[in-house]
């Protein structure tokens, strides 16, 4: 998946504007960032690549680099 | 791999009882903001729940649950070998609270009886034992009572679990039959998750002290004490994305079906994202999978019994394969598969809650 297509997936899943993700997001900078968008994040990843994480994974994921080193880079082209 | 199978056993009946009183959840006291409390209601599809208040039980809910059912299909109580009380919100630590049901159900003294503490997947399991029961030649009927009065160990301000649950009971009736009826169960457990969704304090490993009774705010701003509920929805959402639809696939495979020859498919209403995550993962058609959290919000173990009551009243008259999925507190989860046929569904019934206490 191209790296552009993913951020837009991702601003749909936790409801921002596409406009304000890029690989060096911190999802707490983010407003309304909560548990709920944590969640669609583990719903995007299964639903998308079929990628299920760990408790640890989840409470280490800081930013959109971290989820996609979670998801795998092997899955992201430029 | 714990697979069950029974062919000689059947649901003949489920009755369910709520509390009266409605808890409308855009309007309800708590830390979290409008907006905030606005986003979890469209989030989980949580609108409302019933509270018991102070003077009703869990025993008080399923004792009325129960008394529906017998009346309702005239249920010689002398019939009645077992019965059985599952619920995380029982009356006492000490009775089984089914022991106290037994007398004031008046059944006979050689009635078995004994309790189940287990929470979301409890329907589940509760059947499973139910029927297992229901095949020995000397039990004639079963009754499976749930019940919950969750509301009692909410805090209003922890912002994971002020709005989600509610309380209600169920009564459903197990016993052998000829009709050509086929059930399969499987049952899963994981304990590393003991922590996502725990009452730490008030058993006999952490017992109730001054100091755990004390509330405490926590690192997001909740506040509870050690005998509150609290739970980590990020870990109980990230546990069901990853066991339930696999056991449901396990179920499938194992009683040889697939998901076209499922009538219904009834999920434990904890979240309404995470039953419409299933559906698309399943694909399986959401007009096929009642739903009544916008009522009742998460009711734990009495969930799935009391959507088909308050949602399913057709089966009255007919035949469906059925499908129930329950997952929560353990972590365990649990998946059956089984005929409705011609089951007595009772109407649903309220137990008036007197708001002046």
């Amino acid at each position: 998946m191209k790296k552009s297509e993913f951020i837009t997936i991702l601003a749909d899943a936790i409801e921002v504007d596409a406009s304000l993700l890029n690989e060096n997001t911190v999802f707490a900078d983010l407003d309304d960032y909560d548990s709920m968008a944590v969640m669609s994040i583990i719903a995007m990843s299964d639903e998308h690549f079929s990628k299920k994480f760990t408790g640890e994974q989840l409470k280490s994921m800081k930013s959109v680099k971290n989820l996609m080193d979670m998801i795998g880079n092997e899955n992201f082209t430029e | 791999m714990a697979f069950l199978r029974f062919n000689n056993v059947k649901i003949s009946g489920i009755a369910a009882a709520v509390p009266s009183l409605v808890i409308d959840n855009s309007r309800f006291q708590s830390n979290l903001s409008e907006k905030e409390t606005e986003k979890i209601i469209s989030k989980t599809g949580i609108a409302q729940r019933r509270f018991a208040g102070e003077n009703i039980s869990s025993g008080d809910l399923a004792f009325a649950a129960a008394e529906k059912l017998i009346n309702d299909m005239n249920i010689n109580r002398g019939e009645i070998d077992l019965v059985i009380f599952l619920s995380q919100t029982p009356d006492y630590k000490i009775p089984t609270t089914s022991a106290i049901l037994q007398h004031r159900l008046g059944l006979p003294k050689t009635t078995a009886s004994f309790d189940i503490n287990q929470g979301c997947s409890g329907y589940i399991y509760g059947l499973s034992t139910a029927f297992s029961y229901a095949s020995q030649p000397g039990i004639n009927k079963v009754l499976l009572l749930v019940s919950e009065t969750l509301s009692k160990t909410l805090s209003k301000n922890d912002r994971n679990t002020s709005l989600l649950f509610g309380d209600g009971a169920t009564a459903t009736l197990i016993e052998k039959t000829d009709l050509p009826i086929i059930s399969w169960f499987s049952l899963n457990t994981d304990g590393s998750g003991e922590n996502a969704i725990k009452i730490p304090a008030g058993g006999y490993k952490n017992p109730s002290s001054v100091e755990n009774l004390k509330s405490i705010e926590q690192e997001d701003g909740s506040i509870r004490t050690e005998h509150n509920l609290s739970m980590d929805g990020v870990l109980v959402f990230n546990f069901t994305v990853a066991e339930v639809v696999d056991d449901i696939n396990r179920v499938l495979n194992f009683s040889g079906l697939t998901t076209n020859e499922i009538d219904k498919m009834i999920f434990h209403q904890s979240n309404r994202y995470m039953i419409d995550f299933f559906l698309k993962k399943l694909q399986y058609p959401a007009e096929k999978s009642p739903v009544s959290i916008h009522r009742f919000g998460n009711t734990s173990g009495v969930s799935i019994p009391l959507t088909i009551v308050s949602e399913l009243q057709e089966l009255n008259s007919k035949k469906e394969k059925i499908l129930m999925c329950g997952y929560g507190s353990g972590l365990s989860w649990a998946t059956a598969v089984t005929d409705l046929d011609h089951c007595h569904i009772s109407k649903l019934i309220e137990i008036p809650v007197d708001t002046e206490h």
